[in-house]
């Protein structure tokens, strides 16, 4: 069966870009428009393998899921990529202390982000 | 605003024309000149950045339609009509194409045409810095004089009101200026997004037509141009992604654009030194370049 990867990023572009270069690599996608979303989807499904999260998004910030994703014990091995425009050492610093695995700017390369998310899901 | 009771609770004209010449104006001028500074950075940013994507975007596509031609020699009859419509679709595709890109280019003019309003409140805010030197001056021989019949305050007032006057007129330049800009803002994304979503419609109808083509064509040669097309197409929608910065640009545009209002008139309004700008950025470390994998 195929691992499944919730793309969070209020980019509808964005979102169909990450879904196509995951979906062609074989992943199931899972789609979230903000943080509040993928907060939710996440907490219901359980067979979420990887996430690949936006920082700027209406209602709740990338960074803030984060933080809130790994103040639970069970999603402490989640592995959470941030993939955004934003490049300022502050952001990438809380993003690391948040418990994220990585962080690329935007516009990202498709190879590069199979390649990253077959390393990170083990596929 | 810089109004008569600001210098009305001034103790004498003298003290206000000095307060003006030598801490309000030049402030000020340094301000907006700062201010025009970061949005014609900002604008040509953005231009530079829907030029390079698009264009990017454009040489690929060209490639697409190159091995669509191509295709046309291994095809049959059937096929060859289905291509030569898409044909037809590309040269549609890429005059409407041309129209959205100088579209865009006049958005962005338009916005940084507003900046011409910056640079007049510019120049007024110097020319005031010149006149309440001299009123400083004017004031200085006057207040040696007091005690006499008081004309010469009289006129100073006059002045020092018509001035107040012009802070007003200069404000009101830039707070219209500023707003002008913001409007502008939304059609500039507006037209990135026809873009975009014209471009992608336009990948999504060509590889209709090449996997068509493909299907009907013989030996392995047609595969493989598939392939390239599907390729090619993928690095075509990359570089659609600049929609995505251009939008986060703008509205960190239309934020700082706000915060320049607010000091240009906390320093007209004389309320004194402000902290120096920051650029937003925090110090410390190296940012990671577009593209980059950055595993903790």
């Amino acid at each position: 069966m195929s691992k499944t990867i919730l793309v969070v990023d209020d980019s509808d572009t964005v979102r169909q870009q990450v879904s196509l270069a995951l979906k062609q690599a074989g992943f199931s996608i899972a789609e979230a428009a903000d943080g509040q979303e993928g907060l939710a989807m996440i907490e219901s499904n359980r067979n979420i393998a990887m996430v690949v999260c936006d920082v700027n998004m209406p209602r709740m910030n990338g960074l803030e899921m984060v933080e809130s994703v790994k103040r639970k014990a069970e999603n402490k091995t989640l592995p959470i990529l941030m993939l955004t425009t934003e490049g300022q050492p502050s952001l990438i610093r809380r993003a690391k202390e948040a418990g994220a695995v990585g962080w690329i700017v935007k516009p990202f390369n498709a190879t590069q982000l199979v390649q990253t998310a077959k390393h990170l899901t083990n596929a | 605003m810089l109004g008569a009771s600001w210098f009305a609770t001034r103790p004498a004209a003298e003290t206000a024309a000095v307060d003006c010449a030598e801490v309000v104006h030049p402030q000020a001028v340094a301000e907006l000149v700062h201010g025009k500074k970061r949005i014609v950075a900002w604008v040509e940013d953005l231009r530079a950045l829907t030029e390079r994507e698009i264009l990017a975007c454009g040489d690929v596509l060209s490639r697409i339609v190159d091995h669509v031609r191509a295709l046309v020699a291994d095809t049959d009859q059937t096929v060859q009509a289905s291509l030569a419509r898409s044909e037809s679709l590309t040269s549609r595709f890429v005059t409407e194409m041309q129209d959205d890109i100088l579209a865009q280019e006049d958005a962005v003019k338009q916005v940084l045409t507003l900046t011409d309003g910056i640079e007049s409140a510019i120049d007024a805010i110097n020319s005031l810095a010149q006149s309440s030197h001299m009123l400083a001056i004017n004031a200085r021989i006057e207040a040696a004089r007091l005690g006499g019949d008081g004309r010469g305050v009289a006129v100073i007032a006059d002045q020092m009101r018509e001035m107040s006057k012009t802070v007003r007129v200069t404000a009101d330049t830039v707070r219209a200026s500023i707003a002008g800009l913001r409007e502008g803002l939304p059609s500039v994304r507006e037209r990135a997004t026809s873009i975009n979503e014209r471009t992608r419609s336009f990948i999504d109808v060509m590889a209709e037509h090449v996997k068509s083509a493909a299907r009907h064509s013989q030996g392995g040669a047609s595969t493989s141009r598939l392939d390239a097309v599907i390729e090619l197409s993928n690095v075509a929608l990359s570089h659609l992604q600049f929609q995505d910065p251009l939008a986060q640009k703008l509205a960190s545009m239309d934020r700082d654009l706000e915060v320049i209002v607010g000091r240009v008139r906390r320093v007209l309004d004389g309320d004194g030194e402000l902290d120096a700008i920051e650029d937003g950025r925090a110090s410390g470390g190296v940012e990671p370049a577009p593209g980059d994998v950055m595993l903790f």
